[in-house]
């Protein structure tokens, strides 16, 4: 067994699936959201919120069994916690680590800051391009307008 | 440089520097001989739809389909149209887009434009997308400049008034920065140009300082784009007369100042810019609202692929 396995089993127990760990834990419940996981989900979905992290002093962490995440969905929560990692779990293995990586464009997971942006009025999906990954600086395709870190909200 | 036929114009910031160049060159051409093409869109109709009134913008846009021979139709109040009756912008665009083969449209919501291009097959032409983006505007500032000082590189432009809310300054300085000019930003406390475009310039690697009077940033300006001043942008009455003595444009405030320094202003103009400027060689802000005609016209002529 690797050493990553064994630090994966100390924090999940789960045999197949996904866990994210690092996660800022003011943003969980908002990265649990964005997952689409709801009352209809039918894997197990453990979800931690303000745990010990001797590297970021408290964290948040999400297991879900039997759901294997894809680099796009990780990317999506890069948005609200860029420091997150996330592993695939097979058989109790790490079989797959995940850098976050912020994406290019994020689509239809933020609201727009503007209250007068057509994308706060009419029905369509929100689109931002990423001008800055650190400090985040996003800017919103419609109305043209900057988005920093502190104004980003999920939908 | 991408082809123009079919293009949306919604924001100068979806142009090259090449491609801003390019539409100037045929705004010149449509300046200088517009009998050439006063056929050219015979049969073709631009539809004005201004959901938020702008007289002196929808009839620019008209007068250059005319003179390109085509026809106009729209609506110039937005009570007249279905938006008062709660239909979403994209169902207006919808039915629109089967009416007519270009759409000049004004709205008081931003990214309006945006989505009316994303939901048309026709081209789009934003004349305004709330405190957005403005791109006819800042073309036609762009042609009076490069038409008066022969070219855009390196000039030294001041931009004076209220630089917080004007989105013309916005984007015009934007444009400018692309070509290496010096930016003189002149404005009271409060309606300073916004950090977001200011460190956008400085992305870029634009030229910029900040002055809150007119004195020491006059020099040996070649350019300077005036705007005005709102009374209801200052809590009370005696603040915004204060403010308003230091940015009052007169002969006497333009002594000290090149003699080739030519003034712009997006217009209509209140008492920023005094009447005894008009008759000095300064006053160009007749000639930069002229000069819409031929820029909208080769911004139709473009987009339906009449010029190449």
């Amino acid at each position: 067994m690797t050493t990553d396995a064994k630090k994966v089993r100390r924090i999940s127990q789960i045999r197949n699936g996904t866990v994210i760990d690092h996660l800022n834990p003011h943003r969980v419940f908002e990265v649990v959201k964005i997952l689409y996981i709801d009352d209809t989900t039918e894997e197990t979905v453990t979800v931690g919120t303000n745990l010990q992290s001797k590297v970021i002093g408290k964290k948040g962490i999400i297991k879900i069994s039997n759901r294997f995440l894809t680099q796009e969905e990780v990317n999506r929560l890069s948005v609200i916690s860029p420091n997150a990692t996330v592993s695939i779990i097979e058989e109790y293995e790490v079989k797959k680590k995940f850098k976050v990586k912020f994406p290019q464009e994020v689509r239809a997971i933020l609201n727009c800051p503007n209250p007068n942006c057509v994308t706060s009025i009419e029905e369509i999906e929100t689109r931002f391009k990423l001008v800055q990954e650190s400090p985040i600086l996003l800017f919103c395709t419609y109305c043209e307008r900057y988005c920093r870190e502190n104004e980003i909200e999920i939908l | 440089m991408s082809t123009f036929e079919k293009r949306n114009i919604i924001s100068m910031r979806d142009f090259t520097k090449d491609e801003i160049l390019h539409v100037l060159e045929v705004a010149k051409v449509m300046d200088e001989e517009p009998s050439k093409y006063a056929h050219a869109l015979e049969g073709k109709i631009l539809a004005t739809l201004f959901f938020e009134p702008s007289t002196r913008t929808r009839l620019s846009f008209e007068s250059a389909m005319l003179r390109l021979g085509g026809g106009t139709m729209g609506f110039a109040d937005p009570g007249s149209s279905s938006s008062k009756k709660g239909e979403s912008l994209s169902d207006s665009i919808k039915i629109v887009e089967s009416y007519a083969d270009v759409i000049a449209m004004r709205h008081p919501v931003e990214g309006s434009a945006r989505l009316a291009s994303e939901i048309a097959d026709i081209p789009i032409l934003n004349a305004g997308d709330g405190s957005n983006q403005h791109p006819s505007q800042t073309f036609l500032d762009l042609y009076t400049i490069q038409q008066e000082k022969g070219t855009l590189e390196g000039l030294k432009v001041g931009f004076m008034g209220d630089l917080k809310y004007g989105r013309t300054v916005h984007s015009l300085a934007n444009a400018l920065g692309q070509f290496g000019c010096e930016l003189l930003f002149v404005s009271p406390k409060g309606l300073e140009m916004p950090s977001d475009s200011l460190e956008e310039l400085a992305r870029m690697g634009g030229k910029f300082k900040e002055f809150e009077n007119f004195e020491e940033a006059k020099g040996d300006l070649d350019i300077l784009y005036v705007t005005r001043i709102q009374r209801e942008r200052f809590g009370d009455d005696l603040d915004y007369d204060k403010v308003r003595e230091g940015y009052n444009i007169s002969k006497k405030f333009l002594e000290g100042c090149s003699p080739d320094l030519r003034i712009l202003h997006p217009l209509p103009r209140v008492d920023e810019l005094s009447a005894e400027v008009d008759e000095t060689p300064h006053a160009l802000y007749f000639r930069q609202a002229a000069n819409g005609i031929p820029t909208r016209m080769a911004l139709i002529a473009l987009v339906m692929g009449m010029v190449s």
